[in-house]
């Protein structure tokens, strides 16, 4: 009978193939780790120094200033670092004391140091640089930062935004909107961050993007614009709720004129809710006329208690419980249908816990939600 | 007649050497394939801005929904662990599936329960009856869902999508513990593609060995057991990184019922968890895709590889055999049911590699793996094979499966690095060498039973899992592992 036969070289070769590649990796892991070991000891003494420097200026005591340990850096880890612990610092702190620790760091050296990162070849470096700027407040860099939306590395553009966000630059408003469109784009919620953090002063790019072809983009503007309670786009935000080819950016536009408000808002708010197809849609209106629907707007609601979509029916019955006396008097009535008076029953059960919560003395926070 | 048999024999041994090359190429590939991914997420996680989004009205509500049956050990402070999640907008949906210990009376103490005649509506099938609803009197936001139990954890997990108020819903086990910014991690993508993104999941780790006080993990050390250890490196190398390669070739299948995330209307439009089925997870996933692609809809889902949720392991071998016969049932089902996706080029990827790669090497493999170990020794014994075959095929069998094992290992700890010093460091490396002698093939006969079943229809039940809970405190925690 015939055997089955792997040449014995082969066998050999595969073996010590195997065998080494194991130990490789083995061997691996422990210079790995005690490289790492190695490279944060080299690291500790300088980033307990600048520790120590940065819990004395914030602290208003006048800290020792080794300009030339930071501004010397060399770019790489340990300037990562030592960025990195300056925006820790000055993530926690607020007030003169952040004040005080922006001026020691700006003394200090951070500052030449990151916008000299800005430009390394290392992404993670320039991304944390960015952090820093926009951490310091650093105006002067907001050219560079701008330039940095448009990085090749995702996460860089992600840092550089919300750099430009804490700049609270109005003439960045545009890029911050272009970013969000071609082959590097940013992810929508740090470019809506950002304009969030300019303000007001964005308006006018705002309400030009309310026209911008990308469905994306006139979802993110209106966001913001009922975010920042712009008042004066309301008109624009209507025209867009009521013909918008795009379910997104009616959505965002229901959401923006409930916190927008206003006379004008609550006929476009109860078109969508009686005939829009999409229950998004509708929910989203109901949720709008939390707190600014009238006898009409109420009316309209307790109706919405039985649609179709059990969510529109919840956005219902939170929208009249925000609606004060008036609304609990219309939960109070509503007898038919049954899904709407279940709808009505439980809506006034929360409201009545809500209420007698209020009404109680303080008690110890117990894991309550912001 | 020998000699056939003889020639079926090598052929066959032949084939298994084969498959053995083939099936520790993919675990490698996707090794490799995270090896460029996780550390680098895990090492840019501070430019994510998680720290701003904390309170950032921009992010989606979610609704975190836990089904608990006898959870009494942990279940107040598994609660109370998710009520301390950084998130915005969300709420915890416990559904009481029918617990006869104090799991309920636990949870009314602790968070001064009323009941509220709350609106759960029928939008996915369910079996049990839903008993009754409570809120706190305080403002933690908290909804418990008391039902009748009906033997499936599918059915409480559609009760609680029923019970949802948000947007989007995070279905996790009651005993888990996540990192505190999880849920904004694994929130992330829906946030910045709300129209594609429609389902993200965690990495989930084992909690054994590590000290949990109050819903938190102080510190990470490797379990006591070694069936434990050796499940953190299982967990390591499929778990994570074998699904994080999936997620890069657009692949993921399976989004662990522990903790994932979806779309709460694509999933109400597909019916919920399917009441029938063991593995209902990844069946849910596996309908999902073939939904989105039927209805030629654009879509993405992936795993979130920087967020971690803690859970225990069984450290019974017949209670993880059970675990891992479950698995392996609701796996076949998963195939069976969704045979028409097979080879299917209308379902793409998902059709044409992933669910044969599933099939030939998690459904069929475990047989022809414990099969390829009988017929090599069938083989030396009747002199058909020689003792050099027996090497090579040992040499493909063990010790390439070591390799991607230490591999894992070596990914992990260039990333989240989660287990420090030396002393776990090396119980982690004999781990990886012991997953692949003895545990390999012991598991691969309890898939190959959970095969069996699965195609049998046989009902294996749930059965059930002695619980330590997870940090009575950090003393308690390191005794109660034995």
């Amino acid at each position: 009978m015939d055997t089955l036969n792997i040449p014995l070289p082969v066998v050999q070769v595969s073996a010590a193939v195997i065998v080494l590649a194991n130990i490789v990796v083995v061997a691996f892991i422990l210079v790995y780790r005690i490289a790492e070991a190695a490279l944060a000891r080299r690291r500790a003494p300088s980033l307990k120094l600048a520790r120590q420097g940065m819990l004395l200026a914030a602290t208003s005591t006048e800290p020792p200033v080794d300009v030339s340990t930071v501004s010397t850096m060399k770019t790489g880890g340990s300037s990562r670092a030592m960025m990195l612990a300056a925006v820790k610092f000055l993530s926690s702190l607020k007030g003169q004391a952040h004040d005080d620790l922006v001026e020691y760091l700006d003394h200090g050296g951070y500052r030449k140091l990151a916008v000299r990162d800005l430009h390394s070849k290392d992404g993670l470096t320039r991304g944390v640089a960015c952090e820093l700027l926009g951490a310091l407040a650093a105006t002067d860099s907001a050219a560079d930062l701008v330039e940095l939306v448009k990085d090749n590395d995702r996460d860089v553009r992600k840092a550089a935004v919300r750099a430009v966000g804490r700049l609270r630059d109005a003439d960045a408003a545009s890029a911050l909107i272009d970013s969000l469109e071609g082959d590097r784009s940013v992810s929508p919620i740090p470019v809506a961050a950002a304009l969030l953090q300019i303000g007001p002063a964005c308006e006018p790019v705002l309400r030009g993007s309310l026209h911008a072809p990308d469905p994306g983009v006139r979802a993110i503007a209106c966001r913001v614009i009922g975010l920042l309670n712009l008042t004066g786009a309301r008109s624009e935000v209507i025209d867009l709720l009521q013909s918008d080819s795009e379910v997104r950016p009616r959505i965002e536009a229901a959401h923006a004129l409930g916190r927008l408000g206003g006379t004008r808002v609550q006929s476009p708010l109860l078109t969508c809710l009686a005939s829009a197809t999409d229950p998004n849609l509708r929910a989203a209106a109901a949720g709008a006329l939390a707190g600014i629907a009238d006898k009409q707007g109420l009316a309209a609601l307790t109706v919405a208690l039985d649609d179709p979509s059990a969510s529109v029916c919840r956005a219902a019955g939170r929208a009249i419980v925000a609606c004060g006396p008036l609304g609990r008097s219309a939960l109070a009535g509503v007898a038919n249908p049954r899904r709407a008076a279940e709808y009505a029953a439980e809506f006034i059960a929360i409201d009545n816990i809500r209420r007698a919560r209020s009404a109680s003395p303080a008690e110890p926070d117990r894991g309550a939600q912001p | 007649m020998k000699e056939i048999a003889a020639s079926l024999l090598m052929a066959f041994n032949v084939f298994v050497l084969f498959y053995f090359i083939a099936i520790n190429s993919s675990y490698l590939l996707f090794v490799l394939i995270a090896a460029r991914r996780v550390p680098r997420t895990y090492h840019r996680t501070v430019l994510q801005g998680l720290g701003e989004l904390e309170t950032s009205p921009l992010m989606p509500g979610v609704s975190i929904i836990a089904a608990a049956f006898n959870e009494q050990a942990g279940i107040v402070q598994s609660v109370r662990s998710m009520l301390e999640l950084k998130y915005p907008k969300f709420e915890v949906v416990v559904v009481d599936d029918g617990s006869t210990d104090d799991t309920f009376e636990l949870l009314r103490q602790e968070f001064d329960l009323v009941e509220v005649p709350r609106v759960v509506e029928d939008l996915v099938p369910t079996i049990g009856t839903v008993l009754s609803t409570h809120v706190p009197r305080g403002d933690e936001s908290l909804v418990v869902v008391r039902k009748t139990n009906s033997g499936r954890r599918a059915d409480a997990s559609n009760v609680g999508i029923n019970a949802a108020s948000y947007e989007l819903i995070a279905i996790v086990d009651a005993d888990c513990v996540m990192d505190r910014d999880g849920l904004l991690r694994v929130a992330m993508p829906f946030a910045n593609d709300p129209d594609r993104v429609i389902a993200t999941g965690g990495v989930i780790r084992v909690a054994n060995g590590c000290v949990i006080d109050r819903g938190e993990v102080l510190s990470t050390g490797m379990p006591r057991s070694w069936l434990a250890r050796i499940q953190v490196v299982e967990y390591l190398r499929a778990f994570l990184l074998g699904r994080v390669g999936w997620t890069a070739l657009n692949g993921l299948l399976i989004i662990s019922g522990a903790f994932g995330m979806f779309r709460r209307d694509i999933v109400i439009a597909v019916g919920g968890f399917d009441l029938h089925c063991i593995g209902e997870d990844a069946e849910l996933v596996a309908r999902m895709h073939r939904h989105m692609r039927s209805g030629g809809l654009p879509y993405r889902m992936l795993l979130v590889s920087d967020t971690v949720n803690w859970t225990e392991v069984p450290e019974n071998v017949k209670v993880l055999g059970r675990q891992r016969r479950r698995w392996s049932r609701g796996l076949t089902e998963l195939i069976i049911k969704h045979w028409a996706m097979m080879l299917n080029p209308k379902y793409g990827r998902i059709g044409m590699v992933v669910m044969p790669y599933f099939l030939v090497f998690e459904a069929i493999g475990p047989f022809v793996e414990l099969a390829g170990f009988v017929t090599v020794l069938m083989g030396l014994y009747f002199g058909i094979l020689n003792l050099d075959f027996a090497a090579f095929f040992l040499l493909v069998a063990l010790g390439y499966g070591i390799l991607v094992s230490l591999a894992a290992v070596a990914v992990d700890d260039m990333s989240r690095a989660v287990y420090r010093g030396y002393r776990n460091l090396l119980i982690l490396l004999l781990s990886a060498i012991v997953e692949n002698i003895g545990f390999r093939q012991l598991h691969a006969w309890w898939r190959i039973r959970g095969v069996v079943s699965g195609v049998m229809g046989s009902d294996s039940g749930w059965g059930t899992m002695t619980r330590t809970g997870l940090g009575a405190g950090p003393a308690a925690a390191k005794t109660e592992n034995p």
